[in-house]
């Protein structure tokens, strides 16, 4: 299973640089239309051929690529930010402050976050630029996203609490913001870098459901979930089988980031 | 028959009352969290950029005195507590409201709605439940490597796929959206408890069972399963949860007439009331399900 | 094989390799047990002594490990059997009692539920005849023989008690070995000697052989009849509990002895053995 992983974190790095590089690898920009070409087949100009724009599709994968393979993370981030604040203060805290922070969790473990997203862009004025609808279609993940973490660190936090090294630490008079920070919260990090890891791919599938009906990043920039618009047309799928290579990358990178997380399961 | 009873719960009566308050507890929990969900919803849609413009004042066919109606009309859900206010009051009337978009009372929708979610949700969690459980039980039970490699294998790979593409590709293949929700829920359900299960059986009494002589079914099913049933009825509530969300893709590319559905066109049509109500709609069955694995879990664990 | 020879062949006789992905844990490890013999096996911990008794009641593949070799029970080779036929084995001819008994016993079933259901692995009978053999076996490690106990859950029991329900689970069915694997390692000092005392006495009244693995040499020897010392996979030494004593043959079980505590200003154990040995002798003579 090393070799697996080993394998998976190489994929990913490398596709991750590749769509860094966007800008210079990219033959075309994601909105140039080339009008005499529409659906065109691939051929060596347009390696995945254009779509019914005359855009270059494999630009626009790199772009798109570029824009679910990066934000994701950096949503996933804040969400694990937030998580190990309301988590590890609330349960270094403990009393009544964990249980109120607890309480709020679970309102918002209970709120069907699928729908707020749906709600929140749905309501985006149409002029908005395509960089705004980014952030805040990822914003929004990063900002609801904390719930599901929030409760393990919540628990990770009340039990180094409670172990012998930070009595120690608080019998020989260190100060209670110091012991959080200089003792509690590294020993969060396992379970923050767990979270991380498992809110990436839950982020990018989100952000690929809210593009494929239309409400997630607005146009012309694409996402991945953008470009699986394009799947719709049935009849087309059979006769352009190379309209999926979007999905074949996005469910390639998912599985990589499943093999490279540590055995975790579903927070409970 | 009373006798049994009897010996099964020896403090029959204590049981009650701890198990009714418990439940009274999750009552209030519940209906808090309802408001509050549906509050913090409607505040958030409130104050998400866009709010304020509607696409319909741009429409040139429409004259200058239904725009001025709309306007009037957002004006009034602009004031947010006259807007709160107005909805709980509702609320309380049975009255949800009406929805600006489908030009119908939001309560009608709902009524005729939620069956078509419900029993899609239903088939959808008891054919994923089996599947996932299923499979795990197998994988576990049998031991063998290449089946678990191919079992977790076909898992990671369902987890790697957006809800929204199973939707497509039921429509495509025209199969029913029940399916979809199955599928959407097994992997999840496959993985959880296949590790539940494995840990289950690494355990100390485990083993002892198996010193015994006991047969594998009989270690598996009075041994391994009890152990393991309070977490398998918290995966449950989270199960629910999961097939909620999996509606809005799954109802909008299906063309079911469900919740989902609706969450996605009053999203497109930017109906706030409709909006609220779904959420709030959604909140409380998610936190009732919940509530329910949560006090059978309960009833499950033997405390000392 | 005639009567002679069979009455005079070892219980259980044992050359066994082990190991756990790749990394070898027991290397040709060879002893006999004979008939009603109780047979103290130390070493240190990790050294390998869980992982024989899995191995013996070929249950090691739960852990992920494999065993080669020969274990023979009574003439007949475990490793060569069927799985249903290990099964007939497990429980009925050789018990297996662990350590830490409290997570040995199912929380969510009764004690009663449990033993029944050990009893009823090997025998048909009736549900009176179950619940006198079951009573019977409470009373042969001294917990209360009464209904009320059966009724109780592993969670109302105290750690001594709990590992005496094990015990009278494991020799139910009186089978010919009792593996042990450090059954009083959970155990304060008090309850140990009393379990210790346990393990003696249902070693001479039901003549049951018993493999007491431990890693407290001292404890087990007041029991034990022969005390083999495992080092690094292998027995480096076996004999009686004076003789290893009062003249350890190998280097590793002379650190062993070196290592036990002694209170300053009384004997230590290798003295009150050499005393023992030579006051017997002079006795004799």
């Amino acid at each position: 299973m090393k070799v697996a992983r080993a394998v998976a974190l190489a994929f990913l790095l490398a596709i991750g640089s590749v769509s860094l590089l966007a800008n210079l690898l990219a033959p075309a920009t994601y909105a140039e239309q080339f009008r005499e070409l529409p659906n065109a087949p691939p051929s060596s100009r347009h390696l995945l051929g254009t779509d019914d724009l005359g855009r270059d599709r494999f630009s626009r994968l790199l772009y798109g690529t570029r824009v679910s393979l990066l934000l994701a993370p950096v949503a996933a981030l804040s969400s694990t930010i937030l998580a190990a604040l309301i988590g590890g203060v609330a349960g270094y805290l403990g009393g009544r402050i964990e249980t109120a922070a607890m309480w709020i969790t679970d309102l918002f473990l209970s709120l069907p976050w699928l729908f707020l997203l749906v709600a929140v862009r749905a309501l985006l004025p149409l002029n908005v630029s395509p960089q705004v609808s980014v952030i805040i279609t990822f914003g929004m993940l990063g900002v609801l996203g904390w719930a599901g973490a929030a409760r393990v660190v919540c628990a990770s936090s009340r039990s180094a609490r409670d172990s012998d090294f930070a009595l120690l630490a608080r019998a020989s008079g260190v100060k209670p913001a110091r012991l959080f920070a200089r003792h509690i919260l590294p020993n969060l990090t396992p379970a923050l870098l767990a979270q991380f890891w498992i809110s990436i791919p839950v982020f990018i599938l989100a952000e690929a459901n809210l593009g494929v009906l239309g409400l997630g990043v607005a146009e012309p920039l694409p996402s991945w979930g953008s470009l699986l618009r394009e799947l719709e047309n049935y009849a087309a799928i059979g006769r352009q089988p190379w309209l999926f290579v979007p999905l074949l990358l996005l469910v390639a990178v998912v599985t990589c980031f499943q093999l490279v997380l540590p055995k975790a399961e579903l927070p409970a | 028959m009373h006798r049994r009873f009897r010996a099964v719960f020896p403090d029959a009566q204590l049981k009650g009352a701890h198990v009714l308050k418990r439940a009274s507890k999750h009552l209030v929990k519940l209906v808090t969290t309802a408001l509050l969900g549906g509050l913090l919803g409607a505040t958030l849609v409130r104050f998400a950029p866009g709010f304020d413009v509607d696409v319909r004042e741009l429409d040139p066919r429409l004259s200058s005195l239904s725009v001025e109606e709309l306007r009037q009309q957002r004006r009034a859900d602009d004031n947010l507590t006259h807007f709160y206010g107005r909805y709980i009051l509702n609320l309380v009337h049975g009255d949800l409201g009406f929805s600006h978009s489908l030009n119908q009372p939001a309560r009608k929708l709902f009524a005729q709605r939620l069956p078509v979610t419900l029993r899609e949700i239903g088939v959808g969690l008891l054919l994923g439940w089996l599947l996932g459980l299923g499979l795990a039980t197998s994988v576990v039970v049998l031991r063998a490597w290449p089946v678990d490699l191919l079992a977790s294998g076909l898992s990671a790979t369902l987890l790697s796929i957006p809800a929204a593409v199973f939707a497509l590709t039921f429509v495509f293949l025209r199969a029913p959206a029940d399916l979809a929700i199955a599928l959407i829920v097994m992997p999840k359900i496959f993985s959880y408890s296949r590790n539940l299960l494995r840990r289950s059986y690494s355990l100390p009494h485990v083993l002892t069972a198996r010193s015994k002589g006991l047969s594998e079914i009989r270690v598996f099913l009075w041994h391994v399963v009890p152990t393991s049933g309070p977490q398998l009825l918290a995966l449950l509530g989270i199960s629910v949860s999961v097939a909620f969300s999996a509606t809005i893709p799954v109802e909008a590319l299906c063309d079911l007439p469900g919740i989902g559905q609706l969450a996605w066109q009053a999203a497109l049509g930017r109906d706030l009331i409709v909006l609220v109500n779904v959420t709030v709609l959604i909140t409380l069955m998610t936190v009732a399900a919940n509530t329910v694995s949560d006090l059978l879990a309960h009833s499950l664990t033997r405390e000392a | 094989m005639n009567r002679e020879q069979l009455m005079s062949e070892a219980l259980l006789s044992i050359s066994l390799s082990a190991e756990y992905a790749k990394k070898s844990v027991l290397r040709k490890l060879t002893f006999q047990i004979e008939r009603g013999e109780i047979l103290g096996l130390v070493g240190q911990s990790g050294c390998g002594k869980s992982t024989l008794a899995l191995a013996i009641l070929r249950l090691l593949h739960l852990k992920g490990g494999r065993a080669v070799g020969m274990i023979q029970l009574n003439g007949l080779d475990l490793m060569s059997v069927s799985e249903r036929q290990m099964r007939g084995i497990r429980g009925k001819e050789i018990g297996l009692v662990l350590q830490s008994p409290l997570s040995s016993l199912n929380p969510v079933l009764r004690i009663g539920t449990q033993m029944a259901e050990a009893w009823q692995a090997h025998r048909r009978g009736g549900r009176q005849e179950c619940r006198n053999a079951l009573l019977e076996s409470l009373a042969n490690v001294s917990l209360p023989a009464e209904e009320e106990f059966l009724r109780r859950y592993p969670a109302q029991l105290s750690v001594g008690q709990a590992q005496r329900v094990l015990i009278a689970m494991a020799v139910l069915h009186r089978p010919a070995l009792l593996i042990a694997d450090e059954p009083t390692s959970a155990l304060d000092v008090i309850t140990q000697a009393d379990v210790l005392g346990l393990f003696r006495n249902l070693s001479r009244k039901m003549g049951v052989a018993i493999l007491y693995i431990t890693h407290d040499l001292l404890s087990v020897s007041t029991i034990a009849d022969r005390i083999a010392v495992m080092h690094h996979g292998e027995i480096v030494e076996c004999s009686e509990p004076q003789a290893i004593f009062t003249d350890p043959q190998h280097a590793y079980t002379r650190n062993l002895i070196a290592a036990l505590p002694s209170v300053p200003g009384l004997p230590t154990i290798k003295e009150l053995y050499s005393t023992a040995v030579k006051s017997h002798a002079t006795g004799r003579g």
